[in-house]
């Protein structure tokens, strides 16, 4: 399906919105609010309990539980995760729920072929599992206009991300994917709740790759991905390199798909210097 | 009773969903999961068993007429989520067998 490449001045990096949950009131008209996805009446207050355990969770210190866990994830050095109580409890369950996944995981004897199974990956896995439980973001439109099917943003980005990652030298950051700016639509009638998506993607880059080639790259692994694997109109795809990283391994062929090696970001090579260069499609 | 029908409903939708190739399963149940995962790969080496868990979780039922459902799904690797999504709505749908119904899908993860 096409890809309408409207041209739109770069966003600063306060564009982006930053919260967790849908802020309903805030978006435009016709966007997507989950507020208009059928929701069902008093006599299913007893499902209510299945469906509310994927909702974030506010901690007295006024910190989403997601953040905590996230931070705790990145290593971030916020102070206040260390000092409040409320937090480091929320570290140490995460730990601890880690710990036990694994536990139960290691605990089952093999098959007594002495084939033993990656436990590691197994609990991975399952975390990242409980992490988009807990931070589904919004639902956003699968299909046609007509079609009531919806994919939750955590699961798309999830994808997108991937694919980015799927070329040597790159490693994806945030990802939001939600209805497009309102200047570069025209005005949707409310009942018209789903629209094409846009997606922004944040990625760090080796100081060896052709910023301009890269980009392009990574927007057509996500354009190829969205469309192969997931199936939703996207109206326009945001990358935005938000890192340099030094990169001593100069035979790999930097933005070309490949074995991605480096692992997630924070690999352990410092960024040589960051700012951020916005690339859309022109 | 209309409880009961609400109940064989779900039941029906439900296990109409996890026939769909794609789905992994219904919206988890997180401490189901991980016992039924565990012991499932020390048995077989496989996936879990579908069956095991709540076969229920993820679909809800409001009482028509008109009848609508909402699906929760995660989804397996490998699997567009458009198709998947698609087929998941026509197995709900034909689960009402005459009744009209509208069925709403969602994917919540994927694995």
């Amino acid at each position: 399906m096409a890809i309408n490449d409207g041209t739109y001045p770069a966003h600063g990096a306060d564009g982006i919105q930053d919260g967790l949950l849908p802020q309903e009131g805030t978006a435009p008209a016709g966007a997507i609010s989950p507020a208009e996805v059928p929701t069902m009446g008093e006599e299913d207050a007893a499902m209510e309990e299945i469906e509310d355990e994927g909702v974030d969770e506010r901690l007295p210190c006024g910190r989403l539980l997601s953040e905590v866990w996230e931070a705790d994830d990145q290593g971030a050095g916020d102070p206040h995760l260390r000092e409040c109580p409320h937090c480091s409890t929320a570290r140490a369950e995460l730990g601890l729920l880690g710990d036990t996944v694994r536990d139960v995981l290691a605990s089952e004897p093999d098959d007594g072929d002495g084939r033993g199974w990656d436990t590691t990956a197994l609990t991975a896995r399952v975390m990242d599992v409980v992490r988009l439980e807990l931070r589904p973001g919004r639902p956003l439109p699968l299909g046609e206009t007509t079609e009531d099917l919806w994919i939750m943003e955590a699961a798309a980005a999830k994808t997108v991300r991937a694919a980015a990652e799927s070329l040597e030298g790159v490693h994806a950051g945030s990802c939001r994917i939600g209805p497009p700016p309102e200047q570069f639509v025209p005005a949707r009638a409310p009942e018209e709740r789903r629209s094409p998506t846009h997606v922004q993607l944040e990625v760090a880059v080796s100081d060896l790759a052709p910023l301009r080639e890269v980009a392009d790259g990574v927007r057509e692994q996500v354009r190829m991905a969205v469309d192969h694997e997931l199936g939703m109109d996207v109206a326009a795809i945001d990358i935005r390199i938000t890192d340099i990283y030094a990169d001593e391994d100069d035979d790999e062929e930097i933005g070309m798909p490949g074995r991605a090696d480096h692992g997630r970001t924070g690999s352990g090579r410092p960024p040589v210097g960051g700012w951020e260069v916005t690339l859309d499609d022109r | 009773m209309t409880g009961d029908e609400r109940e064989q409903r779900v039941a029906a939708a439900a296990a109409a969903a996890l026939q769909v190739p794609g789905v992994a399963f219904l919206k988890p149940g997180l401490a189901g999961r991980l016992r039924a995962s565990a012991s499932a790969l020390a048995r077989t080496g496989k996936g879990p068993d579908r069956r095991r868990a709540d076969p229920t979780a993820g679909v809800r039922v409001r009482q028509g007429p008109p009848w609508t459902a909402e699906v929760h799904i995660v989804l397996q690797r490998g699997h567009r989520a458009l198709d998947v999504t698609r087929a998941v709505r026509s197995a709900v749908a034909d689960s009402f067998g005459e009744t009209p119904v509208r069925v709403t899908v969602t994917v919540s993860g994927m694995v």
